[in-house]
């Protein structure tokens, strides 16, 4: 479990990312921080893979406070997939990527290799293990990097904006792939978006603008709140927009607004 | 005028064997009054397409004739000059920008042109003012924006050419969805006002259905399909093409079977929105 | 997808193959000294050795799978170097014994057919498959017309071949070719990250002088694995850049510095971004300089390899014996 308590970043003097942010964390639950570009969505995620160090407030991961003591403990819990593909595969091969963290780890090549074979499979990625980096696709990568985190057994994941780079495909891979670590293995889910639909999967979405949370709640409560996500550049998906543009219109047959609602929890 | 492709064939040489990227295609594109979105799975040869319109690429079989350039050309013929006349922007297009403020790099393009100083200062403030980039930020730093940004002072780096035809290839990717929704709205006013025609290259169905009035549809490099994007949607052998439907009309469908209303094609929100309620009413 | 693999591994299951890197490694540096400790003379000693060396090579060669072709594309990049060295030996030696004396004219003649060759060269090449050889054939064609178009001279030199000459410049010719043989079997027959291992395991000595040999390997390791991702995106960057109107071949020398800069630019802004954007993920994932890591690939030293490197070993006692001895 994650509790963020008071927790404020300020990169310079008058730049405060993020202002005394509260937030917990609960264990095997799957959450989607929204926000626009500056929002601090991204500062927080550094701040909880211990990447920056707060100017106020703690951070708690499974009862051990952060800082420097702790952080080699935490960093076995805690992992992170970025945006860029090519920016965070550091291994000249598939195997030899998946390794890295288990490297760090110092675990026998025995191990390693055993883990790495779970791994990739679990992954999907079993057949492309001799294979460089440029001969990938940007999904591809991704799942490599969810590999390495997997293969470290961190309980925690978190997504930051890890499929704002990739295409339909690739964003559909990964989804799916996260759907699987929360539903059938229990991993706590840190998704930091801007797509909507994507957010929409997880149990709870926290909205941040500006450094502070300004909605919190399911889905079903925030996607109500049409006016202020549109204030923080944020767009309801098609389908919802829809729903409740035309849920607000009493001449409009119930009926229908019911089957939209229906379509877009097919979704 | 225009680019006509005749039974365009582009084959990459590789380790052991050449493959061919693009295959035998055969496409007429006017110069004026078209919004074509080119769509197709990833890999299915839609940049190396579009490479070929301005001349980055050069057919390995067949023609491509551009403005009245053929291609490939004969031997000591010139073909830079297309490039102006045909503007293409690339994915990420913010990874071109160079210069020290951002008004010298909108001007890069149009010096490249032969323009004068005064010239190409005279068409980076107009392409400036296009995409919204305010006069405050032209001696800025390029880097010293937010992303979005970014991605504009790069399409205006293109506008400033003043290319008769713009090729954009997935301009929104990577964007929030305002920055999408504004990008695509000046490319909108542009097509509308100007009447240049606009070529795109998108995975975004809901994009194609909103915005463009023709799809050529690639598959495995070849043409699968050319034709009004209300034909496409109709297709009996829409399956075959590997697309998504566009979420207007999967919505409909999807109300005709639940409540009965009748499918009648609607290809953007606001029509959709206005339809259902017209319907409901009844 | 592209299909280029870092480096210039030919794929094969020779024994050359699969004798482990650090060894392979280790051979070379000592066949290089062999070769370098010859003396360059025309007793029967060094000429042996270095014969041996050459057929040695070629043997090595064959039986790795390697084909003819490829050793001699490695020897493209210093066609020049060989020429050059070659002919420097050649004319400018004047020790022993005077074998022959060429009287070379710069007339107008001889200038002009020099032009003329030229220009045919250049527009010609294409057209040719040996390259290499039709290089050297123009180069010795030059040398003819100087010699044989005396008509309306203005400058004459003489050139003298003395035997010494004409040996030492065989003798080196063979040296550097045996040196980018012996260079190339290895780069052949060796994977990059298996290359990478084996300087690894060489620079560990360097630990007790507190030289950062894991740092340096991880530097080497990383700098391979982003090669091909950096190529790409030049070359992304060339074609956008081109889509603005950058042209090399048509372009003024002033404006081809603005042009460079614009591709060199936004490499950097890459590069700095992912170094930045690496760190962080390395952090993340546990990653201390300087503190003990394990490693996955794990190589072991058999027979066969102790029998090279002891074969080998045994061939520079016998190249340093015979100098001593000769």
């Amino acid at each position: 479990m994650i509790k963020v308590s008071d927790l404020s970043f300020s990169y310079n003097q008058d730049d405060e990312a993020l202002r005394k942010v509260n937030v917990t964390i609960e264990k095997g639950s799957w959450v989607s921080i929204l926000g626009h570009n500056g929002s601090g969505k991204s500062t927080l995620s550094k701040c909880l893979v211990g990447l920056l160090a707060p100017t106020l407030g703690t951070i708690i991961i499974d009862g051990m406070e952060m800082n420097e003591e702790n952080l080699p403990k935490i960093r076995k819990k805690i992992g992170i997939v970025f945006q860029n593909p090519d920016n965070q595969f550091v291994g000249v091969t598939v195997k030899h990527d998946i390794a890295f963290g288990l490297e760090n780890q110092r675990l026998s090549p025995e191990e390693m290799t055993h883990k790495i074979m779970h791994y990739a499979k679990l992954v999907g990625m079993e057949d492309f293990l001799g294979k460089e980096p440029h001969q990938l696709s940007g999904g591809q990568k991704q799942r490599v990097a969810i590999a390495g985190a997997l293969a470290m057994e961190q309980d925690i994941l978190i997504l930051d904006e890890a499929t704002s780079m990739l295409d339909p495909e690739g964003t559909q891979e990964i989804v799916e792939l996260i759907k699987y670590l929360n539903q059938s293995l229990q991993k706590t889910i840190i998704t930091i978006t801007h797509d909507l639909s994507f957010a929409g999967l997880s149990d709870r979405l926290i909205v941040l603008k500006d450094g502070e949370i300004i909605l919190e709640g399911t889905p079903k409560d925030v996607f109500k709140e049409e006016e202020l996500l549109k204030s923080s550049h944020l767009e309801l998906p098609f389908g919802l927009s829809l729903y409740n543009d035309l849920a607000k219109d009493p001449n409009v047959d119930p009926k229908l607004v019911e089957a939209l609602w229906a379509f877009n929890s097919k979704m | 005028m225009g680019i006509q492709f005749k039974d365009v064939s582009y084959a990459y040489r590789g380790f052991k064997v050449n493959y061919d990227a693009i295959g035998h295609i055969t496409l007429d594109i006017k110069p004026q009054d078209e919004f074509i979105a080119i769509v197709g799975h990833t890999g299915s040869g839609k940049s190396t397409l579009v490479q070929h319109m301005n001349a980055l690429l050069l057919p390995t079989k067949g023609r491509v004739v551009v403005f009245g350039q053929e291609l490939p050309p004969k031997k000591n013929e010139k073909v830079n000059y297309l490039r102006q006349k045909v503007g293409l922007v690339f994915q990420f297009p913010e990874y071109q920008l160079f210069e020290e403020t951002i008004l010298k790099d909108i001007m890069f393009g149009p010096k490249n042109f032969k323009s004068t100083e005064e010239e190409a200062m005279e068409k980076a403030k107009k392409a400036a003012s296009i995409v919204g980039i305010d006069e405050s930020l032209y001696e800025q730093s390029p880097f010293r924006i937010s992303g979005g940004q970014m991605r504009r002072v790069a399409v205006a780096g293109i506008l400033a050419m003043e290319p008769e035809i713009l090729v954009l290839d997935e301009p929104t990717r990577g964007l929030d969805p305002k920055g999408r929704k504004d990008l695509m709205a000046i490319f909108k006013e542009i097509h509308e006002t100007e009447h240049k025609t606009i070529i795109m290259i998108t995975h975004d169905m809901d994009l194609v259905s909103e915005y463009a009035k023709r799809v050529i549809v690639l598959n495995n490099g070849t043409l699968a399909f050319d034709g009004p994007k209300e034909l496409l949607f109709e297709h009996p052998h829409f399956e075959d093409f590997h697309l998504d439907m566009p979420t207007s009309l999967k919505i409909l469908k999807h109300l005709e079977k639940e409540v009965g209303i009748p499918y009648k094609p609607q290809y953007d929100y606001a029509s959709l929105l206005q339809y259902l309620k017209e319907v409901s009413h009844e | 997808m592209n299909n280029i693999t870092i480096g210039q591994y030919i794929p094969g299951d020779s024994w050359l193959h699969r004798l482990d890197p650090r060894i392979k490694m280790l051979s070379l540096v000592v066949l290089l000294v062999g070769t370098f400790i010859i003396p360059i003379s025309t007793s029967w000693g060094p000429i042996a050795s270095m014969g041996a060396i050459f057929i040695g090579m070629l043997i090595l060669t064959a039986s790795a799978g390697i084909p003819i072709k490829k050793m001699v594309n490695g020897l493209k990049p210093i066609v020049f170097l060989l020429t050059f060295t070659f002919f420097i030996q050649l004319f400018f030696i004047t020790d022993g014994n005077l074998l022959v004396s060429f009287d070379f004219s710069l007339s107008l003649t001889s200038v002009g057919a020099m032009i003329a060759l030229i220009v045919f060269y250049n527009w010609s090449k294409k057209y040719v498959k040996f390259r290499i050889l039709y290089f050297l054939f123009i180069v010795l064609a030059l040398f003819a017309v100087q010699y044989a178009l005396p008509y309306l001279s203005f400058y004459t030199y003489q050139l003298d071949v003395y035997d010494q000459g004409l040996m030492r410049a065989g003798f080196i010719f063979i040296r550097i070719t045996n040196v980018i043989i012996m260079t190339s079997l290895l780069t052949f027959t060796t994977m990059t990250t298996d290359l990478n291992y084996a300087i690894e395991s060489l620079l560990k000595p360097l630990k007790w002088i507190k030289v950062p040999v894991d740092v340096i390997a991880m530097m080497l390791s990383l700098t391979l694995r982003y090669i091909p991702t950096l190529l790409e995106e030049t070359e992304k960057i060339m074609k956008a850049q081109a889509s603005r109107g950058v042209d090399f071949k048509e372009s003024k020398f002033k404006d081809k510095v603005v042009q460079i800069i614009s591709l060199l630019i936004p490499v950097f802004v890459i590069s700095f971004k992912r170094a930045e954007d690496l760190g962080n993920a390395m952090e993340v994932r546990g990653y201390v300089i300087g503190a003990k890591r394990t490693k996955i690939d794990q190589y072991h030293i058999g027979f066969k390899d102790i029998m090279s490197l002891i074969t080998v070993i045994l061939f520079l006692g016998a190249i340093i014996t015979v100098r001593i001895l000769g």
